[in-house]
């Protein structure tokens, strides 16, 4: 694995090489917001920008922490879809807002902000967390939503980060689902299989095989 | 051929600037002042535009919008130095953002359109895992040959027959295009992957089915595709190394599901179309008097030359 890799000390994956998009796939008693959430950790050095689109940004800054995320002060940027929309304050540090899930001109634009401000703080390995496509797909078709991971993907790449996006596959037909796994570089699926919550890796190397039991 | 770029901005000083930087990096770049003098050049040729966030006579992604009705496919990148809240957003337009007031911005923007066009990461579908691979191997064939053309006719004829339905064609799948290479009683056009069916049907290992266009994820707001048909039935054509290069495909106009056995015929002809390709590329190098050898293509086997199905991606 190249030096550039994303890696994630608490869940069992290995090393991600920068630059690729995974999706987070399973419901919510899954787990996917904590695994999702984990895997957008900054490690050492590193930044993130977390896209929330079904909370506001401090309430997923819990989130955060019930997901044993230590605070990462400025390194982490939230780009707020809720608060504005239900005309609130915005009520996270570090937080930007737009109107709602489906301003994805604005989500860009401050996405945008996020790494431009992540550069200036001298940050240029950036994770980048999407909670949830699943949400986005309420508010655009499917080939907007498309549209708008493929973006985000791309901008991913250019920048060497590591992309990490949530998808409640249940919520979805097939087609759906398949289509948005296609426009990422792969995916971890989630159960809760008999040894509690597991884990399972697609489409990316060095991986552990089958179903992995995370803590 | 360079790839067009339309800068878009009321500041002469900064839209000149920008379409310099643009050429001097090797795209045909034009400029424009407004969305009126920029509307013109909205055509399905254009690959990517560059606008400011805020026009005197509307908006930057209300631009990339009207350009997207003209081509699905083109790409939308702001160039801004408007904070959120100073734009109006509207429908949410999907688009690339890099603000000019950071450092080195123009440079910022060349690379980001060199990115976009190269990577096609503003295309809302899906692309193959082997798409550089794929597109080298279609370069290999002469699509335009009589002789290949007629052949195809005479399969397209065949399948309408077979499955007692209207329509049928034969396609590739360009970089940037579906290209219709035969047509059995149904008038399509060239058109963006966007905008295609068959761009899907390339992902998949075997046959796409959508039994109705209108009710699929997929198409349902595709309004390009709505008219010509309802139901489709698609093979990949693969390559013997087993890149999906084109397709074979039945239509009807109406809502219907296909049997195995005709799925099964339609991988047949679809492996048909794969070896009337490589046949004529083979005769083609011989004609030149060039060693016909096996290649990579050749050498890796595999494909839908059985007519059984197709290799995975």
């Amino acid at each position: 694995m190249s030096d550039d890799a994303y890696s994630f000390p608490d869940l069992p994956l290995g090393p991600v090489a920068g630059g690729r998009t995974v999706l987070v796939e399973g419901s919510l008693i899954d787990g996917v917001r904590e695994i999702l959430l984990r895997a957008a950790d900054p490690g050492d050095g590193e930044g993130a920008i977390l896209v929330a689109t079904n909370s506001t940004g401090g309430r997923l800054l819990d989130y955060r922490s019930e997901a044993g995320c230590a605070d990462a002060g400025d390194r982490v940027r939230i780009v707020d879809c809720v608060s504005a929309q239900q005309g609130r304050d915005l009520d996270a540090p570090n937080a930007t807002g737009v109107s709602s899930p489906g301003d994805l001109t604005g989500i860009g634009m401050r996405t945008a902000e996020g790494y431009d401000r992540l550069e200036a703080d001298g940050i240029d390995r950036v994770r980048v967390g999407l909670l949830s496509v699943s949400t986005i797909l309420m508010y655009a078709d499917l080939r907007r939503t498309s549209r708008f991971v493929h973006v985000l993907a791309g901008r991913v790449a250019s920048a060497g980060g590591l992309g990490v996006l949530a998808l409640d596959s249940g919520a979805h037909e097939e087609r759906t689902a398949s289509t948005i796994r296609q426009l990422c570089d792969g995916r971890v699926e989630l159960r809760d299989g008999d040894a509690g919550r597991e884990l399972r890796v697609r489409g990316l190397p060095d991986q552990p095989d089958g179903w992995t039991p995370v803590d | 051929m360079s790839r067009r770029v339309l800068c878009v901005d009321a500041d002469a000083d900064e839209r000149a600037a920008t379409a310099a930087a643009l050429r001097e990096a090797g795209f045909a770049a034009t400029a424009a002042g407004s969305l009126a003098d920029a509307r013109p050049a909205l055509d399905a040729d254009l690959d990517c535009v560059v606008t400011e966030a805020t026009l005197p006579d509307g908006t930057g992604p209300e631009l990339v919008a009207d350009a997207r009705a003209a081509n699905r496919d083109v790409a939308g990148i702001l160039f801004t130095d408007a904070e959120y809240g100073e734009v109006d957003t509207g429908e949410g337009e999907v688009v690339e953002v890099v603000y000019k007031d950071r450092p080195d911005a123009r440079e910022r923007l060349v690379r980001a359109v060199e990115a976009t066009l190269a990577g096609r990461t503003q295309a809302d579908y899906p692309l193959p895992d082997d798409e550089d691979e794929r597109l080298a191997a279609l370069a290999t064939y002469d699509l335009d040959d009589p002789g290949t053309r007629r052949a195809l006719d005479r399969l397209t004829a065949l399948a309408v027959e077979r499955f007692g339905i209207e329509m049928a064609s034969v396609n590739v799948i360009a970089e940037d295009e579906q290209r219709l290479l035969s047509c059995e009683g149904i008038d399509l056009d060239d058109r963006p992957r966007g905008a295609s069916v068959c761009t899907f049907t390339i992902l998949d290992d075997g046959v796409t089915v959508v039994e109705d266009l209108r009710a699929d994820p997929r198409f349902e707001n595709v309004t390009e595709l709505h008219g010509a048909f309802r139901a489709y039935a698609g093979a990949p054509v693969r390559t013997p190394a087993g890149h999906a290069i084109g397709t074979f495909c039945v239509y009807d106009d109406e809502p219907r599901s296909f049997t195995p056995a005709e799925l099964a015929d339609l991988e047949r002809f679809a492996a048909e179309v794969a070896e009337q390709f490589e046949l004529r590329r083979r005769l083609a190098a011989s004609d030149r008097g060039a060693d016909v050898m096996l290649g990579p293509e050749e050498g890796a086997g595999g494909g839908n030359g059985n007519g059984s199905g197709s290799t995975g991606r």
